[in-house]
């Protein structure tokens, strides 16, 4: 990575995977204000990395990386609270932004679904379907074989649809 | 596609960064990359170039004093001393090759029979013949 074009290329990260990042962050830690802090620490911890001179050979995939770690770091330092006690507490969702409103109850049932996933299964299907990764990208992120991403995707797909017919049902 | 996982991925797409949010980090990221430039490769690879300067200047200079020492030692042997074969099959050798011309060879011809009686004589000084 030449050392002239790191800054665009680090700005072009932020605006191209942020979204992504913050996803992945939200569905872990399920606190906005706690998945938008740890969004920006995984780019500051990029950026210091990337000023070093230190080589990334997958930019995308070492975001994930680095957020995947920020997470553990937090959920070792914080229990983590339940979807229940979020529920009681009544839902984190985002503050109205003129037109960029959430659609709550989409979000609520989509966590709902997530909190009885596989956290495997979780991230293969999220970064599969909705990061729109490909499989040789999950792999490099999680650290498995394209095999292995390819069966926890099959699984984690149907553990989707039967979590679906279930609350459906 | 089927209906459960366009209904997952619909939700799951809906949680992204808000507007402001972005432009707040955005804003936060630019204001830190700012006070943490990246830093200059330049002072690093001169740094290097400059201790691999002086690590040749010592390896050249420790590289000339210890031939010389070594010439000095040789020139001083005589027949039958531990240096006496890098005098005649070193240092003479290369003196032989360094002699231009048939005058600088016949003058290095007659300077190496020189050498040679002054050996004898030393020798014969010493006793050892």
């Amino acid at each position: 990575m030449s050392k002239p074009g790191i800054s665009e290329l680090f700005l072009k990260a932020y605006e191209d995977y942020s979204d992504a990042i913050f996803r992945f962050c939200y569905v872990r830690v399920r606190q906005r204000d706690l998945a938008l802090d740890i969004t920006q620490e995984t780019f500051i911890k990029t950026w210091e990395y990337l000023r070093a001179d230190k080589e990334i050979w997958n930019l995308r995939a070492f975001l994930y990386q680095v957020a995947r770690n920020l997470i553990i770091d937090y959920s070792r330092k914080k229990k983590e609270p339940s979807l229940d006690h979020l529920m009681d507490q009544g839902f984190d969702a985002p503050a109205d932004d003129n037109h960029q409103l959430y659609n709550a109850l989409d979000v609520k049932y989509l966590m709902r679904i997530i909190q009885n996933m596989d956290e495997k299964y979780c991230d293969v299907i999220l970064m599969r379907y909705v990061d729109e990764l490909s499989i040789k990208g999950i792999a490099d992120i999680i650290g498995e074989s394209e095999n292995v991403v390819s069966v926890r995707i099959h699984r984690g797909l149907q553990q989707v649809r039967n979590l679906i017919s279930k609350s459906n049902g | 596609m089927d209906k459960e996982l366009e209904q997952f991925i619909k939700g799951a797409r809906q949680i992204h960064l808000l507007n402001h949010e972005k432009q707040e980090i955005r804003a936060r990221l630019f204001a830190y990359m700012e006070q943490h430039l990246p830093r200059q490769g330049g002072a690093g690879f001169f740094s290097s170039l400059k201790f691999y300067k002086y690590s040749i200047a010592s390896t050249l200079a420790f590289s000339f004093i210890f031939i010389a020492g070594i010439s000095m030692w040789a020139e001083r042997s005589l027949p039958g001393d531990l240096a006496y074969s890098i005098k005649v099959d070193v240092i003479e050798n290369i003196r032989d090759v360094l002699a231009i011309g048939a005058e600088g060879d016949l003058s290095w011809h007659v300077t190496e029979a020189e050498r040679r009686m002054a050996e004898a004589d030393q020798l014969a000084t010493q006793g050892g013949y």
